[in-house]
């Protein structure tokens, strides 16, 4: 039969047990988000884990595209609206996503439209193309460099409901990505049949990113 | 049997610290759990608005008479033909209804940078064969269509006058259906009125028979902005 102190000891070995058990799962989850520093006996040999670090952030470069009175143009036409021109206030929109990682982590991000067209007199998305390009050398962005380029309509919904994605991607270390959108109005548009009204698309660019 | 039962209450009290402490220690890893994911997120609205308004184009065809009716014609030369009167005379026959001329507009309204180019054409129409009245060849009809592009009366002509001869180019060109026979194009590049008069007569060459002989024509316009 065991005495009273051996239960007790037995007692306390095991809440004991438990604390380490749980303190070990914690710093399995935990991982490399804290450091942990050690230092051996047998030299200066130091073995580091620093904390991670990410920055992301995105800047709208240029004002809001602003074209009045377009016609329905075809895409060779759209590709290069000009900055500025004859009912061409702002031709094109640039904006850019810049990531700060300090450590082995990825981040993924997703650049999506908004459509914020007024309720009236609305340009139909179907009737809008967007082209996509890197800023800096007029290069298409993958997914635009097909032969038929998208409309807003047909682009894909983006992880926010509410939009739709223009482009998705990821940086594996720190960077800037300059990025120009041109929107115009696509050549099927049936400007005969609107008889003299004028409709109106508007959009907005947001972006989100997680690591 | 009093240290049996406190023995036990001992005990309960013991797993229940060890269960309590469990607990609170699972709860400080979910919450620090919690905190690591929230800190790799970003979510940015943008502010500027990207906007295209629609330009506008409207393209309006009237008839500004009523269609040439010429009854009783005789063939004529090009110089009687082109002399036509919106009277009807010099039309070398008797008119019972309509005019010598045809006389229609054709007007466009744009806003926007663009480029329109339309034809005018005409088209030929089924005639009714009852009472013994038959086709007269394409061979033989002259049309002969002139124009003012100032929008006034000061007309001047489109081309010499022609026999009828399907030539339209169907969705190729702005779309005139291909049995149709183009009588002008042109193209708009702002807001413009453009007026025509067509006239049509039988070619001298036409060999009058005891049968009576018709031709009908309707004008159709056609513009496609590019």
């Amino acid at each position: 039969m065991r005495s009273e102190k051996d239960r007790e000891a037995e007692s306390r070995k095991r809440l004991v047990l438990s604390i380490l058990a749980v303190l070990v799962l914690v710093l399995l989850v935990i991982g490399v988000t804290y450091g942990v520093y050690t230092y051996t006996d047998e030299g200066v040999q130091e073995n580091v884990i620093r904390t991670g670090n990410i920055m992301f952030e995105h800047q709208e470069e240029s004002n809001g595209i602003e074209i009045t009175d377009a016609l329905p143009i075809s895409d060779s036409e759209g590709k290069v609206i000009p900055a500025t021109g004859r009912n061409i206030t702002q031709g094109y929109f640039d904006f850019s996503v810049t990531a700060t990682l300090a450590g082995q982590t990825d981040i993924n991000y997703e650049i999506y439209g908004v459509d914020t067209s007024p309720s009236d007199s609305k340009l139909k998305p179907e009737y809008v193309k967007v082209y996509l390009t890197n800023a800096e050398d007029e290069t298409a962005i993958e997914g635009y460099d097909k032969s038929s380029l998208p409309t807003f309509s047909s682009l894909p919904e983006s992880s926010d409901k509410s939009g739709k994605k223009l482009y998705a991607g990821s940086f594996s270390e720190s960077g800037t990505r300059k990025y120009r959108l041109r929107i115009w109005v696509s050549d099927n548009y049936p400007i005969f049949e609107k008889k003299g009204n004028r409709e109106t698309f508007s959009m907005r660019v947001n972006v989100t990113a997680t690591a | 049997m009093g240290n049996n039962n406190q023995k036990q209450n001992q005990n309960e009290n013991q797993s229940k610290q060890i269960l309590l402490s469990v607990l609170a220690i699972a709860i400080l890893v979910v919450a620090v759990v919690g905190v690591s994911f929230a800190a790799f997120t970003y979510s940015g609205q943008g502010k500027k608005e990207n906007t295209i308004t629609t330009g506008t184009i409207t393209m309006e065809y009237t008839e500004d008479t009523n269609g040439i009716s010429i009854t009783n014609a005789m063939p004529v030369d090009e110089a009687t033909g082109k002399a036509i009167t919106a009277d009807n005379a010099g039309a070398a026959g008797t008119t019972t209804e309509g005019a010598g001329v045809f006389d229609f507009t054709v007007k466009a309204t744009i806003a926007g940078d663009v480029t329109i180019p339309y034809e005018v054409s005409a088209r030929k129409l089924t005639i009714d064969t009852a009472d013994d009245i038959v086709q007269l060849p394409d061979k033989d009809i002259r049309l002969y269509l002139e124009k003012d592009a100032a929008g006034g009366t000061a007309y001047t002509q489109v081309a010499a006058p022609k026999a009828f001869s399907a030539n339209g180019t169907g969705e190729e060109g702005v779309g005139t259906p291909t049995t149709n026979m183009v009588l002008d194009s042109g193209s708009f590049t702002a807001t413009q009125v453009v007026k025509y008069r067509l006239r049509m007569w039988v070619d001298q060459a036409y060999q009058v028979t005891a049968k009576k002989a018709q031709y009908k024509v309707a004008v159709d316009v056609y513009g496609k902005a590019s």
